[in-house]
C-alpha cells in the first residue's frame, strides 16, 4: 500500500560527471517526496558520500538537537565512484547525528546496496521528519514511494529483507533495514544492507527507528556519465592490478580475511581480554581466523560490488546456521573480551547481531562490561531474572543478553543504551572502555600510540577505521613505524584521517588503501569527475571534511575534554608482555596534533585554518 | 637455547604446522633461524616472508612480541630462549 505520492524521477543532471546530480528528499511527516539538484560546487569541495552529506547535515540541522528527535535527518549518500568499476566502488554512507555519542555519525557500508542506490538516479537520499506509522521507501529509476511496513515491523533484518524482496519481486532489488534493535531505539542499533553488511556504528539504526522508517528498498542500474571513460577504464585496470599484486590485498585478505588479526594482535601483546584485565588470550588458538578454517566453518570468501579483494567470509556452523562473518572486531568482542573461547558462540553472536541489527563492537563490549560489573558485585544476581550468570567465559550469557538487549527486555533494556550509560547508571563509568561514549575496538591503545591518538581525536568517538594506524604501526604498510615511538605520530594520524575522509567521500573501501595511495585516488577521481584535483587539493578536500565534522561536534557541545581515552589507558601500565610498563602518552601527542591541524589549544579550528579551507 | 617458532596465517594453514622448536648451542640470526625452520618443515618459508633478502611489506616477524624491523631485521641475533612469531603479509581492519 502506498502512503505517499508516487514520484517520478526527472531527467538526469548532464553537468554532473560521475554523479547523478540529484538528491531525493523524503519528508516522512508529510509524505512528500521531491528532487533537487546536487550542489556541484559543494561536490567539488567535499567530494561526495561522507563529505558532502556531512556538509548538508551541518547546514540543515541544529547540532544540539536530540539525535532521536524528529528534527534530526538521516542521509544515505553515495560517492562519485560508487557504482562505477573503480576497485571497491560499492560503498555508501549513512550520515546523521549519532545518538550513542552526540557527535556527527557517518557509518560506512559495503555490499551491493550502494551501487543499486546510485543506479536509481540519485546520489543521495535525505529522510526528514517522522512517519506516523512504520513505513519503507521504495525507490527505482522511475518511482519513489513510501509504503506501509507494518507487516515487517517486529521482524529481524533477514526476515524483512526476504519478505520485501518476495513481495516486490525482481533480482535487482536491494534492501537496507533495521531489526528489533533499531525499532527499540537501542543506541547501538545498526542499519543492515544485503543482510550481512552493516552501517554499524554510533546508533544510526536507532535514528532510522525513531523515524518509523523500517527499510529502504532500491533497484536501479542507471550509470552516471564519466568525464573521460577511456582514461577511467585504463586507470581502473592499473589500480586493480596494483591491488591484486599487493601481498595484503592480493593474498592475505582474500585467504584469511580480517580475522588473521587475532593472532597478530595477541602475539603483539595488545589483545584486550576480559574487559582489559589482560592483554593476551590464552585460548586465542580456538577462536582465531586460522581456527575458523581449521574447524571447517569457512565455506568461501565473499566480495562486495566491484571488489577485487574479497575479504568477506561466508561460514556455516555445525548447528546449520550460516552467514557472513565474523570479522576481526566482531570475533574479538564476543570472544576474548568476554573471555569466551567457543567459536560457535562467537560466530552465532555475530549472526544474531546481523539479524537484530546491532553494531557488533558496541554490543560485545557492552556485554563484556556487564560481565566485569557482575564479577565485581555491582550487578546483583536478582537483576538477571534467572538468566545465565554474567561471568567471563560464559558463552550462554553472550547469546542470552544479546537477545535481551535487542528485545529491550529486563536488564537488556539498560544494556541496550551502550556500555557507558549502562556502567554509569551503576556509578562505574570507568569500566566502560569508550571514547565519546562509543565502544573502543580490538586494539589496546597502550600498545600502539598512534592508534590511541586516532581513537581520542576521532570525530565519531571510539573507532579504528578513520585512521587505521594498525597498518603502519603493526602490519608495516606502507612502512613500519615503531608502535611505541611518539615522533611523527600526530602527522601520520592527520594524513590517515584526511585520506580516509577522501576514500569514504569517494565511495571506495578503506582496504584499497593497503595497495593504493593518494596519487591513485586522485587519478580515479579526476578521470571520473573531471574536477582536475591536484593531490594537495584532494587531500585538502579530505581535511575540509574532517573540519566540518569537528565544527558540527563543537556546536553539539563536544569539547577538547572529550578528546581523551579511558583512564585505564592513560594511568594503568600494561602488566606483561612486550608492552609491559606502557601507558598511552596522549598528553604528549594531543597538543602536537591540534597544532598540526591548525587548531588552538582547545581543539577549535583557528580563523586562519577556516579561511584556508574556505570555511570562514 | 630453545626457540619456539610459531607459524601463523597461510603458513600454518598450508603447512599444517603451527609450531616448530629449534635448539641452538650458539646465537643465531633471524635469517638463519628461518632457514632452519624451512628445513624442518620441508618448505622454503622465506619465499612467503622475504624478497631479495628484505622482509616483505606486511610480513611480520616478532621476537617475544617485538617486531624485528625495529631491531636488526633479518640480521637480528637471538641469543636466549624466546618465542618467534611469524606471519606472511596480511591485513585487516
Amino acid at each position: 500500500m502506498s502512503i505517499s505520492n508516487t514520484y517520478i524521477a526527472t531527467e538526469p543532471n548532464h553537468n554532473a560527471m560521475a554523479y547523478q546530480g540529484k538528491i531525493l528528499r523524503v519528508n516522512l511527516s508529510s509524505g512528500t517526496i521531491c528532487t533537487e539538484d546536487l550542489p556541484m560546487d559543494l561536490a567539488k569541495q567535499y567530494i561526495g558520500g561522507r563529505g558532502l552529506a556531512s556538509k548538508i547535515l551541518a547546514n540543515e540541522i541544529d547540532p544540539t538537537i536530540d539525535a532521536l528527535a524528529e528534527g534530526n535527518k538521516l542521509i544515505f549518500a553515495t560517492g562519485p565512484l560508487t557504482g562505477t568499476n573503480a576497485p571497491t566502488g560499492g560503498r555508501y554512507m549513512v550520515v546523521t547525528k549519532g545518538p550513542l555519542t552526540g557527535t556527527i555519525a557517518s557509518s560506512n557500508s559495503g555490499g551491493f546496496f550502494g551501487a543499486k542506490l546510485k543506479g536509481t538516479g540519485y546520489d543521495m537520499v535525505i529522510f526528514e521528519g517522522k512517519a506516523a506509522y512504520p513505513c519503507y521507501l521504495y525507490l527505482d529509476e522511475n518511482t519513489a514511494e513510501l509504503r506501509d511496513a507494518s507487516h515487517v515491523w517486529g521482524k529481524n533484518t533477514h526476515e524483512t529483507t526476504d519478505i520485501l524482496i518476495n513481495e516486490i519481486g525482481g533480482e535487482q532489488i536491494k534492501v537496507a533495514c533495521i531489526g528489533q534493535a533499531g525499532e527499540n531505539l537501542s543506541l547501538m542499533a545498526a542499519i543492515m544492507n544485503d543482510k550481512h553488511r552493516a552501517a554499524g556504528r554510533t546508533g544510526v539504526g536507532a535514528v532510522m527507528g525513531s523515524k518509523n522508517l523500517k527499510a529502504f528498498v532500491v533497484s536501479g542500474r542507471k550509470k552516471a556519465a564519466l568525464n573521460n571513460p577511456e582514461a577511467f577504464k585504463k586507470t581502473v585496470k592499473e589500480k586493480v592490478k596494483l591491488i591484486k599484486e599487493n601481498s595484503i590485498t592480493g593474498e592475505g585478505l582474500p585467504k584469511l580475511g580480517t580475522k588473521v588479526l587475532d593472532n597478530i594482535i595477541n602475539e603483539s601483546g595488545m589483545y584486550p581480554t576480559r574487559n582489559y584485565a589482560d592483554i593476551t588470550f590464552e585460548d586465542v588458538h580456538e577462536v582465531s581466523g586460522e581456527a575458523l578454517v581449521e574447524k571447517g566453518y569457512l565455506v568461501k570468501n565473499s566480495a562486495c560490488f566491484a571488489c577485487p579483494i574479497a575479504c568477506g567470509r561466508f561460514v556455516e556452523l555445525p548447528n546449520g546456521r550460516k552467514g557472513e562473518g565474523p570479522e576481526y572486531e566482531s570475533g574479538w568482542c564476543f570472544g576474548a573480551l568476554c573471555g569466551v573461547n567457543d567459536l560457535i558462540t562467537i560466530t552465532d553472536a555475530n549472526f544474531l547481531c546481523n539479524e537484530f541489527g546491532f553494531d557488533t563492537i558496541s554490543a560485545g563490549v557492552t556485554i563484556a562490561t556487564a560481565m566485569d560489573m557482575y564479577e565485581k558485585g555491582y550487578i546483583k544476581k536478582e537483576e538477571l531474572e534467572n538468566g545465565p550468570e554474567l561471568k567471563f567465559g560464559n558463552s550462554e550469557a553472550v547469546i542470552h543478553y544479546l537477545k535481551k538487549m535487542a528485545l529491550s527486555q529486563g536488564i537488556g533494556k539498560k544494556m541496550a543504551m551502550g556500555s557507558y550509560r549502562f556502567a554509569e547508571s551503576y556509578g562505574h563509568p570507568e569500566l566502560s572502555m569508550t571514547v565519546k561514549k562509543q565502544e573502543l575496538p580490538a586494539y589496546d591503545a597502550r600498545g600502539v600510540q598512534g592508534l590511541g591518538l586516532a581513537y581520542a581525536t576521532n570525530n565519531r568517538g571510539g573507532c579504528h577505521v578513520r585512521a587505521y594506524m594498525i597498518s603502519p604501526e603493526i602490519l608495516g604498510a606502507p612502512q613500519k613505524l615503531d608502535p611505541q615511538e611518539l615522533n611523527e605520530k600526530p602527522k601520520w594520524v592527520k594524513i590517515f584521517q584526511d585520506l580516509t575522509s577522501v576514500i569514504d567521500s569517494a565511495g571506495l573501501c578503506i582496504f584499497s588503501s593497503f595497495a593504493l595511495g593518494a596519487k591513485d585516488y586522485c587519478e580515479l577521481l579526476n578521470n571520473a569527475t573531471g574536477f582536475n584535483y591536484s593531490e594537495e587539493e584532494m587531500m585538502q578536500a579530505g581535511e575540509r571534511v574532517w573540519n566540518i565534522e569537528r565544527l558540527f561536534n563543537l556546536k553539539a557541545g563536544i569539547t577538547h575534554l572529550d578528546d581523551t581515552l579511558p583512564k585505564k589507558m592513560l594511568e594503568e601500565p600494561i602488566k606483561t608482555g612486550p608492552n609491559a610498563g606502557k601507558v598511552h602518552q596522549l598528553s604528549v601527542l594531543l597538543p602536537e596534533y591540534y597544532k598540526l591541524r591548525g587548531w588552538d589549544e582547545k581543539g577549535i579550528p583557528t580563523p586562519t585554518k577556516l579561511k584556508e579551507l574556505g570555511l570562514a | 637455547m630453545k626457540i619456539v617458532v610459531k607459524l601463523f596465517a597461510t603458513l600454518r594453514l598450508n603447512l599444517k604446522i603451527g609450531m616448530v622448536e629449534i635448539h641452538s648451542n650458539s646465537p643465531i640470526s633471524v635469517l638463519q633461524l628461518l632457514q632452519q625452520v624451512s628445513k624442518n618443515v620441508n618448505s622454503d618459508i622465506l619465499t612467503e616472508l622475504t624478497n631479495d633478502n628484505k622482509i616483505l611489506v606486511g610480513a611480520i616477524i616478532l621476537i617475544d612480541g617485538i617486531n624485528v624491523l625495529h631491531q636488526n631485521k633479518l640480521e637480528t641475533i637471538i641469543d636466549k630462549d624466546c618465542v618467534v612469531s611469524v606471519f606472511p603479509p596480511n591485513g585487516g581492519g
